[in-house]
């Protein structure tokens, strides 16, 4: 018996190895052939195809390499595995093109590794621990680790991509702008960027090349620095071979500042260098060493020109040379520059603890740069070379954004974005139809402020620019608004209406676009600019009228490109826009709406479209009794408040090819109007319409303009401007970049991971109810099913004893 | 096997005690998961705001590892316990299929549990418009760890005819399995500092493992005892060899094998699987090793069954 049952346990033991290394190699293989069904809405987790296209047409590989903590916060745990999936469904995608590597950092080893990466900008992920999620503030620790790939393609430097998370928090995490789910889109779009700054010339080339002219001032003080007695003067000396090699389009100009003088600029100083010991005069400095003989001078052909670059003043192979002693200038004549620590003479005379090499770069269409600091500079071309990557991004080609919008007094009040899309890197250029007369046909996209304001010729050459493939955004305006902001009083905002042309309205209903004319007030959105005094304290206090909206991430479709990071772009005084899908479909073009409001929206409708002044206090209405706004008033004809209940397109993208509306028999170019500036006898005005060649284009209509327009932020701190319009400067950026890369970047799915949110508009009610159903729904009717049960079976029982007895009786 | 389906399932739902593990099921999962949320940040579902059953599904496998042993343990013991044990052994059915029709009607019966979360959804249709995936692939992942649970339960169940101690024992594995994930980064450490014992332990463990599962099946304390000595001796034996001096190549070699310590104790993890296809990502390694963990345990039961037929 006993051996029987020990033979049973041997053999089940036996068959219990086998079973398990059955499963086990059953496991590996569907770990090794792993397949995987995405079952996400958007295919969150899945490569896209836009992806797919445009990594087979790259010509070159990318490489990139995944800096991962060994030991990250708690919560991504499985960080390292969700961000080498993706990466390795990039490579597969890639067919040999791109491969990566991942490096584990343990967790002392961070400081050093960001101190070797920070010059291509690998930065430190943070993850907040709080009390209260919502404060950082309330932070009671700091959870620092490593999750930057950095990708490079070409021979240019690489670029990072920061604090990549996994797991997405909806209180903590909402804003984190790279994501496993963002990834593919982080990757391609810094691969598409990257390849486009491989277009660096030489410097010789790139000077010549300018299309506009720099100019360089520069200020140089008499006294120089003890440890590089020659910087200015080495300065001086790549300044002349701008000059050299610019020509007539580097303008120079030398302004020496008297020995210890402070001086400054437009009334702001300008910046020193600070020395930790006295400077010297350089004319005094000693005279530097011959070269050593017998030293072959180094084959130099930076320019790529076939020429030696070799600087005048500088030894041959001057910085090209490892051998070469750092220090000093570089005399015409090719003497070699001292040492660094050579002693200044003992009668060289002693000058102020700071000095000044200030190069002002400035070219003509307003860009501009400052360099001061060049003591580490030690010979001329290290001077070249610290101005060759200032220069490079002042006059480097920029897509351009052609801008068209309405100009009071010979200042428009969008000018802002202008600026801001300087900052970006790229060319806002406005452009006056009425003076320039045509659009200039390579612009990444046309940024169109109150269309419905332009005359019909303005009209007809967007309408022809859109319909030869352009991408026209027209950002519709319902109302101005004058604001009044008084010191010690109230003041108002005057609301007017914008009236439409017929043209404009015309070509908007051909296409199936029309915008409502009430004003949209959404709840939790910006007050605007009326602010008062509260007396003898001088607080300056906002009224409380939300008449921006707030874009928040619930009102963008966060699958298109352009909703990208715009969260919290603020929207003053919109109204809704309407699409007419058969329209669109008849004309075969598709929508994307890109910013619908989705929280609680009210319509303001006043009686007649002269909008009344708004108080301080409320909405004043034709001089009757103030209202406040009370977002759960009903309907009210008193009130002139409705609340919307369904959410208020914004912003729609319509794709497809545009026929014009100025096509077919029988129709004429509309001429310009009379105010139109400078007449031109070739234009077409009044003769029949010119073919065109239709290519397909895209057309972002948007039912408010007035994100840029600073008068309605002027009573706003700056800093609060500043962080509220990051979100405008972003979708200004999604525009160009959708120009720029084509319709492959936008088709990339901006996946942000973020989960779909709780209507907010339920009642306190709804949410008691449907917390009973949830917790009680089940067992109530488990005890509703229980007791139709016990009755049934009490009934089948006393049947059965009926039975019985009669039974019995029988 | 039909008929010890409906059996089984006429007995889960003949009782009481079927309808108090459901609504006892459904009230704590909805009590933790609306308004407690103590994997998350805490607060109630509608503060949160996601509209999600992100929360219902985190919690899931702690309460599935308490909860579902009380659907299994009942499954052998109670025969055992009524004398019908021998009845069933007689019945002119290959014990395999006894046992499958025991299986599968607790997951008919967790089937019911799951479908008794139907407010759930309803309420997420209610609020928004949720994306779907990841509710499905939430379900399935429940669906697939649960029958796993109740595997683990049906085997412990078939070694014991005491209900109370298979309901601990059986809770005690499946709250094991959850927490393995946990350790993770403990395998890490020992994999960077001891690769050979982690290689080793990788190895001889889940040997000492079978044979004490083996042991418990046969009923054979002797064999139970030595693979319990013999592991001891091997995994304590191998840190006085890891302070040898080995040659650089061999380090490297060593840590490159101990790598894959970690990938599979990764694979072995059942958290792992779960929040992936939780996630809405449905994938062969993680059906797999679902399916994997459900054969095993429902074999051992079979062999666990059959050794009674010796004993």
């Amino acid at each position: 018996m006993v051996n029987r049952k020990r033979n049973y346990t041997l053999y089940f033991m036996l068959f219990s190895v086998l079973m398990l290394l059955a499963l086990s190699a059953v496991n590996y293989l569907g770990m090794e052939y792993r397949q995987r069904i995405d079952l996400t809405g958007d295919r969150r987790f899945t490569l896209s195809e836009g992806t797919r296209s445009l990594l087979e047409k790259l010509p070159d590989n990318i490489t990139l390499t995944y800096y991962v903590s060994s030991e990250p916060p708690e919560k991504r745990v499985n960080l390292e595995r969700d961000v080498r999936e993706k990466l390795e469904e990039l490579t597969k995608a890639g067919n040999g093109k791109l491969s990566y590597t991942v490096e584990r950092v343990e967790q002392k080893n961070i400081a050093t590794k960001l101190e070797e990466l920070s010059k291509y900008g690998v930065e430190v992920s943070e993850d907040f621990q709080t009390t209260d999620v919502a404060e950082k503030s309330a932070a009671i620790g700091v959870n620092r680790y490593l999750s930057s790939v950095l990708v490079r393609y070409g021979p240019g430097e690489p670029k990072a991509i920061n604090g990549i998370v996994n797991v997405v928090d909806a209180k903590t995490d909402e804003a984190r702008p790279h994501r496993v789910e963002t990834l593919e889109f982080d990757i391609m779009y810094t691969v598409m960027k990257l390849k486009s700054d491989q277009r660096k010339p030489s410097f010789k080339q790139m000077l010549r090349n300018m299309s506009r002219p720099l100019n360089v001032l520069y200020f140089r003080s008499e006294q120089m620095p003890r440890s590089n007695p020659q910087v200015g003067a080495n300065v001086a000396l790549a300044l002349d071979r701008l000059r050299e090699w610019g020509g007539e389009k580097v303008k120079i100009s030398t302004d020496t500042i008297a020995w210890g003088e402070r001086v400054g600029v437009g009334g702001r100083p300008l910046p020193y260098v600070n020395t930790p010991e006295p400077t010297v005069d350089p004319k005094e400095a000693p005279e530097p060493p011959a070269t050593p003989p017998g030293m072959p001078p180094l084959p130099d052909d930076r320019d790529g020109d076939g020429t030696s670059g070799a600087t005048p003043g500088t030894a041959p192979g001057e910085g090209k040379d490892p051998r070469k002693q750092p220090g000093g200038i570089t005399p015409p004549g090719g003497e070699a520059a001292p040492k660094p620590d050579t002693p200044v003479k003992p009668e060289a005379k002693v000058g102020p603890n700071f000095y000044y090499t200030v190069v002002g770069l400035v070219t003509d269409d307003g860009r501009q740069d400052l360099l001061y600091e060049f003591g580490d500079d030690r010979n001329v071309d290290a001077v070249l070379k610290r101005l060759e990557d200032r220069v490079w991004e002042l006059v480097k080609p920029r897509s351009s954004l052609g801008i068209i919008a309405p100009e009071a007094g010979g200042r428009s009040p969008y000018s802002a974005l202008v600026n801001y899309i300087y900052q970006l890197g790229y060319t806002g250029r406005q452009i006056n139809l009425r003076q320039d007369k045509r659009i200039p046909p390579d612009l990444a996209a046309l940024i169109v402020f109150e269309p419905h304001t332009l005359a019909e010729r303005e009209l007809y050459e967007i309408d022809r620019f859109l319909a030869q493939g352009g991408n026209v955004v027209m950002l519709y305006q319902g109302y101005a608004a004058t604001m009044s902001i008084a010191r010690f009083d109230s003041g108002s905002i005057i609301l007017t209406p914008i009236a439409s042309q017929p043209h404009f309205v015309d070509w908007c209903k051909r296409l199936g676009i029309s915008f409502e004319s009430d004003l949209l007030i959404q709840k939790g959105g910006y007050d605007l600019a009326v602010v008062r005094s509260a007396g003898r304290e001088g607080q300056q206090l906002p009224v409380s009228l939300p008449l921006a909206a707030n874009v928040g991430p619930d009102d963008l479709d966060q699958g298109s490109i352009f909703a990208r990071g715009i969260s919290g772009m603020p929207l003053p005084f919109p109204v809704e826009l309407k699409l007419d899908d058969e329209k669109l479909g008849a004309q075969g073009l598709t929508r994307q709406d890109v910013i619908t409001l989705a929280g609680q929206v009210f319509k303001f409708i006043p009686d007649n479209r002269d909008m009344p002044s708004i108080p301080r206090l409320g909405l004043s209405l034709d001089g009757g009794p103030e209202v406040q706004l009370n977002p759960d008033a009903a309907p009210d004809v008193t009130t002139r408040l409705q609340r919307l209940g369904r959410p208020a397109l914004i912003a729609s993208v319509l794709s497809g090819t545009f026929k014009s509306a100025w096509q077919g028999e029988g129709k004429l170019v509309p001429r310009w109007d009379a105010a139109a500036a400078a007449p031109d006898t070739s234009d077409l005005g009044g003769q029949p319409v010119p073919e065109l060649k239709a290519k397909p284009g895209r057309l972002m209509v948007m039912s408010c303009a007035g994100t840029f327009n600073s008068e309605y932020f002027s009573s706003w701190r700056q800093e609060d401007v500043n962080a509220i319009l990051r979100g405008g400067v972003q979708f200004y950026q999604n525009i160009a970049d959708a120009g720029i890369y084509g319709d492959e970047l936008v088709s990339l799915r901006a996946k942000t991971g973020a989960a779909p949110r709780i209507r907010a508009d339920y009642s306190r009610g709804e949410r008691i109810t449907w917390y009973v159903l949830v917790l009680g729904g089940t067992p109530a009717l488990l005890l509703v099913f229980g007791f139709m049960r016990g009755a049934l079976r009490a009934k089948a029982r006393e049947e059965y004893r009926l039975k019985l007895e009669k039974m019995e009786a029988a | 096997m039909i008929a010890i389906l409906r059996r089984e399932l006429g007995a889960f739902f003949g009782s009481l005690v079927g309808f108090g593990i459901i609504g006892a099921f459904v009230v704590i999962m909805g009590l933790l998961s609306l308004l407690l949320d103590p994997m998350g940040g805490g607060g109630d579902w509608f503060r949160r705001g996601e509209l999600t059953m992100r929360t219902f599904f985190g919690i899931f496998p702690w309460v599935a590892a308490v909860v579902l042993p009380a659907v299994s343990m009942k499954l052998w013991a109670e025969d055992r316990r009524q004398a019908t044990f021998e009845l069933l052994m007689t019945l002119p059915l290959p014990t395999w299929k006894v046992a499958l029709g025991k299986y599968f009607a607790a997951v008919a019966f967790f089937g019911v549990m799951l479908l008794a979360t139907f407010a759930w959804p309803l309420m997420l249709i209610k609020f928004g418009s949720p994306d779907w995936g990841p509710v499905a692939g939430g379900y399935i992942a429940c669906f697939l760890l649960g029958a796993a649970f109740l595997a683990v339960g049906a085997f412990v169940s078939g070694l014991t005819d005491n209900q109370a101690l298979a309901f601990f024992l059986s809770m005690l594995i499946c709250l094991g399995i959850v927490g393995m994930g946990e350790l993770r980064p403990l395998v890490g450490d020992l994999v960077r500092n001891e690769p050979l014992a982690a290689i080793t332990h990788a190895l001889s463990l889940p040997v000492v493992l079978l044979a004490v599962l083996a042991s418990a099946v046969g009923r054979d304390r002797a064999l139970g005892g030595g693979a319990v000595m013999i592991g001891a001796v091997i995994n304590g034996g191998v840190y006085a060899i890891s302070t040898l001096d080995w040659s650089e190549s061999t380090m490297l070699d060593v840590h490159a094998k101990a790598d894959m310590v970690v990938a599979a104790f990764a694979q072995a993890s059942v958290l792992d699987h779960f929040k992936e296809i939780e996630r809405g990502i449905v994938n062969t390694n993680g059906l797999v090793f679902f399916a994997s963990l459900i054969v095993l345990f429902v074999v051992l039961n079979v062999m666990s069954l059959e050794s009674r037929r010796y004993g």
